[in-house]
């Protein structure tokens, strides 16, 4: 064991923990959303971040996160191509495909909907915990 | 054309730009280091992400980045299934597989290397431009 070694997180299933302003099931519906970082998994982390493998299987993908603000900024990342996806920033309603960076500075309202597609999100929270 | 527009920013290849403490040229025969966030692309950013697109065709991979650290925290993140990787973090040297996040805390010297396999690494830093989160003198 060394002193670091409680850096290095191994990534695991949110399954049905709450994520505030987020539905599990519509979360759920488009594939997991898996951890990768936050307080508890790493003492002193002040980065939140979840990875959702998404596959769009169905003619219409779910709502599953509300319209909602952060105390701080985030960024939705979408490394690869192959999704279609709608943000809402303020009052603006934008369609966007991958690969793409949504910046969302602290305190504009926000929302996401996946279109259509495969892939994976990347959503980086600059503070230790979601919420 | 909205307000908001500037927010929305598509990833470019980093090419021959610089990156401090790490070599360029060597980093790019494993695969493109892609620009997906900084403070030229969007003006009030304060994250700083990469993701470098790896594939180590003859294991194990070079090594492209020299001891470093930064005055404000990290993450490299290995999303996916498929890359053994190699962190120095002070002087310990930890062998990772992915999927796996590393944290690192302000002022930890660190480096990484790639030793086998394919996929992407995103790494994180929380501020805005890379080169002005470095620190001279730091710990570990």
């Amino acid at each position: 064991m060394g002193k670091y070694d409680g850096l290095i997180a191994k990534p695991f299933d949110w399954e049905d923990r709450d994520l505030v302003f987020h539905s599990a099931n519509g979360l759920a519906e488009l594939g997991p959303l898996i951890a990768f970082l936050n307080r508890e998994m790493v003492d002193g982390a002040d980065i939140n971040i979840f990875v959702h493998h998404i596959e769009v299987k169905g003619d219409e993908a779910p709502d599953y996160v509300d319209v909602h603000t952060h105390d701080c900024s985030q960024a939705y990342v979408f490394p690869e191509e192959g999704l279609r996806f709608e943000v809402i920033l303020g009052e603006e309603t934008h369609v966007a495909e991958s690969p793409a960076t949504v910046f969302i500075p602290a305190g504009l309202r926000h929302n996401l909907k996946i279109l259509s597609g495969k892939g994976i999100e990347v959503c980086i929270l600059r503070k230790g915990y979601y919420g | 054309m909205g307000d908001y527009d500037k927010y929305i920013v598509k990833p470019f290849d980093w090419a021959e730009r610089p990156l401090i403490h790490h070599d360029r040229e060597v980093m790019d025969g494993i695969g493109p280091l892609m620009a997906f966030l900084n403070t030229d692309m969007v003006g009030d950013a304060d994250l700083n992400i990469f993701i470098h697109h790896i594939d180590v065709k003859n294991p194990p991979g070079p090594d492209y980045v020299e001891m470093h650290a930064h005055e404000v925290s990290q993450a490299y993140v290995f999303p996916l299934p498929g890359i053994t990787f190699e962190v120095t973090l002070g002087d310990e040297v930890h062998r990772v597989e992915s999927p796996a996040t590393v944290f690192i805390p302000p002022r930890l010297r660190h480096t990484v290397k790639i030793i086998e396999g394919s996929g992407i690494e995103v790494s994180i830093v929380r501020n805005e431009k890379y080169e002005q989160s470095l620190a001279e003198d730091a710990d570990g």
